[in-house]
């Protein structure tokens, strides 16, 4: 098995983030504004399009739903070992469970390596190619122990199309463009030093408006905090409970005052974006490791799924709680009414209009990885390295089966008609028709 | 900007104005890099000077290939976020400059590996970009960089050097060969892998000594840990060890009662010595003679919150509950010891989880230099001196 070959052609491009540089001071900088300080017109505009219908930015995508925008053809069949609908592959340099994500043409990925999981990387691939447009690396500054299952690359990155935003385990937190130039860098173990989850913490951050939040929680010091995007800096934080939790935060935008949803093992917590202030909360016993989901319906594991309908931005009214949909460690999959869940190696159903379990079927081993729903499928992967695709217009039957032969940890990410999952070690690209990797 | 970094970089800079004239970093532009990196070498926590810090980046990065080596050398010892500004620069000019078809330094990286005097993760990135363009030559290195002050590059000479061992005939040449790759290691896997190879050739190892655990303590508990309240609780130990001593202990007196542990990782299980118990403290205590005054790092593993006292400091405390995997040297703190009798006090506190992977109540202490390896030359005594 080889990588591509890393030979894209480099590009030193002027600062396009939408952030002004050298100033300190936090405003923005207009395209227009850019252009007219005669810069490479083509590499601008290649470089600061916002996100695209084919992005994939965040933890479980662009709604933080796991569901795939749009009309997504993807394979239902592949085959690592014969390069079946395989596009590319990648060797990494370390390991990591965060999922990649997918911005403007590039794939991002994070890992950690060394004895100590002390070697921080974030890697750009072109998506078309798979070759390896730039790597960084970083030592980190906290706290790097987590179970042998994980990785100091457990949290997701995030983009806001312009800038990428890698979190660790260690609370180091780095944002690049996306020609891999260093924006601003935090290590939070250095502000706050207590803080560390020795297990291995997974919160992946979000992006708000113009604010990334991160929310780091374990026996030590605990926060949730929002940081400028432009230059890290501090906007507001607030402390949280001293308890292990691997949840992450979900931005909820929205024009008259965007919010960012949170969970532990107290409750649901709403916070104002903007300011931090808590908006609204239910107390009850919530999942520490599954995230809640949102869209029109807020579901949030809490002894099986708690739902509440949003009635207005903002504003929930708690409707049904069903300890038949038990959650496991991936999070709840929501699409219009129907949403999914994993739990061991059950997949269910629930319908939560009608307020009804739907369908259960058994898949096989164990899952980590919240699966992602692109048409009428859910593409399941599990840490034996088997991808279930499980159609849900046929009350669960299992359309395909499919080995990579390394076992998957992370969410897969779905942009331009095509699947990006990694292991431990590799990063590979499902679409139709794909060529086998050379060399391979 | 301290002098020795100001000394190296008109050295460096007179260098490549001879060598490369006509570069962007070897002319007007120096006096800009000089200060760009004095700015990122002020890196430090809290988030403040970000945009100053981003545009001396992009000045750093900006530069050609033959500033690298004057880049590293601005590398300070123990700010880590200035190393990260720093390495990404030099990692972003050695990327850009080998995908365009360019060459890197190598003679003078290789220079700058050879010189210990540099910051280790300096000299570490120099070690990596060396692989990258010539990996052959630079492994052939490694063999003079066997006990180097870097941990990354000496783990990599010690796996060489254990390579080497799997490779030699004759059980002499090799056990000789395994013993001076872990002398030099500080890696517990390396050590492990070479202690198991070791044995496997039928000599003997004393494991707990080569990692400098402390293997003998006199232990008192248990005392009232019910609310995880007792880790603020000051009992008894905390004000004198007197070791003749009787207290009131959770559920009767308790007195101080020696312990050597015989494993090889010289853990003290504390279910075993004082009894299964539940929401509990105890004690562990011992004397080390030094024969010197020295800086060193007390290293320890517990599941349970802990504290750690050092010549009756209070050196950390942990109230951390069953939250690690993999522990070994979970936790560290920086210690003097004085010439003469020194005094090590842990507390172990046990909660009231009930799930069976929060039962443990245990731990492991060792000694050692900064670099982790065991501090030569100490004795532990089970008495207090009069």
């Amino acid at each position: 098995m080889t990588t591509m070959m890393h030979n894209a052609p480099y590009s030193w491009t002027p600062n396009v983030t939408g952030c002004s540089t050298g100033t300190g001071k936090k405003r923005r900088t207009s395209l227009a504004r850019v252009l007219s300080a005669g810069l490479a017109t083509l590499l601008v505009m290649a470089v600061s399009q916002p996100m695209t219908a084919s992005d994939w930015q965040q933890f479980r995508g662009p709604s933080a739903t796991s569901t795939a925008p749009g009309d997504h053809p993807l394979p239902l069949s592949w085959s690592a070992e014969a390069g079946e609908n395989i596009a590319w592959l990648a060797d990494l340099p370390g390991r990591g469970l965060s999922s990649p994500i997918v911005v403007d043409g590039r794939v991002i990925v994070t890992c950690s390596s060394g004895t100590g999981q002390d070697r921080l990387h974030v890697l750009a691939f072109d998506s078309v190619t798979g070759a390896q447009l730039w790597h960084r690396q970083f030592w980190a500054t906290g706290r790097t122990f987590c179970h042998p299952t994980s990785a100091n690359a457990a949290p997701t990155p995030a983009s806001n199309g312009q800038q990428i935003f890698a979190f660790f385990s260690s609370n180091d937190l780095v944002c690049l463009d996306l020609d891999g130039k260093l924006q601003w860098i935090r290590g939070f173990a250095l502000d706050y030093s207590k803080a560390g989850n020795d297990v291995g913490m997974s919160s992946s951050p979000v992006v708000v408006d113009n604010l990334v939040i991160i929310q780091s929680e374990s026996q030590g010091d605990s926060f949730v905090e929002a940081l400028d995007c432009c230059d890290g800096s501090h906007v507001w934080h607030r402390d949280r409970p001293r308890q292990a939790n691997w949840t992450s935060p979900v931005g909820l935008p929205h024009h008259e005052g965007s919010q960012v949803l949170l969970t532990n093992a107290q409750g649901v917590q709403l916070l104002d974006a903007k300011s931090g202030n808590l908006l609204w909360e239910w107390e009850g016993d919530c999942g520490l490791v599954p995230s809640p989901t949102c869209d029109r319906w807020l579901v949030v594991p809490s002894n099986g799924l708690a739902t509440w309908k949003q009635v207005k931005p903002g504003q929930f009214e708690l409707v049904w709680q069903e300890n038949r949909l038990q959650v496991g460690k991936p999070s709840p999959v929501l699409a219009g009414d129907q949403v999914y869940v994993i739990a061991g190696n059950v997949v269910s159903c629930g319908d939560l209009s009608a307020k009804e379990v739907r369908w259960k079927k058994r898949l096989g081993g164990s899952f980590w990885a919240t699966p992602v729903l692109a048409g009428q499928y859910l593409y399941c992967f599990n840490t034996d390295g088997t991808a279930y695709v499980v159609d849900v217009g046929a009350k669960g039957k299992i359309a395909a089966q499919n080995e990579l032969g390394e076992a998957i940890w992370g969410s897969p990410a779905v942009a331009n008609n095509a699947i990006y999952v990694r292991s431990h070690d590799h990063l590979w690209k499902i679409a139709e028709s794909g060529h086998p990797p050379s060399g391979s | 900007m301290n002098q020795n970094f100001c000394s190296s970089v008109l050295v460096t800079t007179a260098i490549f104005t001879l060598a490369c004239p006509a570069t962007p970093t070897c002319a007007d532009d120096t006096g800009d890099l000089n200060t760009a990196l004095e700015t990122l070498r002020t890196a430090g926590p809290g988030g403040s000077g970000q945009a100053q810090f981003q545009t001396a980046w992009q000045k750093v990065a900006s530069s050609d290939s033959s500033a690298i080596v004057t880049i590293l050398q601005a590398m300070p010892d123990s700010n880590p976020l200035a190393q990260n500004w720093l390495r990404s620069a030099v990692d972003t000019i050695a990327e850009r400059t080998l995908q365009s078809g360019g060459l890197l330094p190598t003679v003078e990286l290789e220079l700058f590996l050879l010189d210990d005097s540099h910051t280790p993760r300096a000299r570490r990135v120099a070690y990596e970009w060396l692989v990258e363009v010539a990996p052959g030559p630079t492994t052939e290195l490694l063999s003079q960089l066997l006990n180097d002050p870097s941990l990354e590059i000496r783990f990599e000479a010690v796996a060489q050097l254990i390579d080497k061992a799997e490779t030699i005939e004759g059980t002499a040449g090799k056990i000789e060969t395994y013993r001076k790759a872990i002398a030099a290691a500080r890696d517990k896997q390396q050590i492990d892998q070479c202690i198991d190879a070791i044995q496997k050739l039928g000599e003997t190892v004393d494991r707990s000594s080569l990692l400098g655990f402390i293997p003998t303590w006199q232990l008192i508990g248990p005392f009232d840990n019910v609310g995880k309240e007792g880790f603020a609780i000051s009992y008894p130990p905390e004000q004198v060890v007197d070791l003749t001593a009787t207290h009131a202990g959770k559920e009767g007196d308790v007195t101080w009662r020696p312990l050597t542990t015989t494993t090889d990782s010289a853990k003290v299980d504390l279910n075993k010595v004082i009894d299964k118990h539940m929401g509990v403290v105890a004690y562990a205590w011992i004397s080390i003679l030094s024969p010197t005054q020295q800086a060193i790092e007390c290293r320890w593993m517990t599941p349970n919150a802990s504290k750690l006292w050092v010549n009756g400091k209070l050196l950390a405390e942990h109230e951390i509950y069953h939250a690690a995997s993999d522990p070994f040297d979970q936790y560290k703190a920086p210690a003097e010891l004085r010439e003469g009798p020194n005094t090590i006090l842990l507390k172990v506190c046990q909660n009231e989880q009930t799930e069976s992977w929060a039962q443990e109540w245990e731990f492991q202490l060792r000694l050692t230099d900064q670099l982790g390896g065991p501090v030569q030359h100490l004795t532990t005594k089970l008495q207090a001196n009069p």
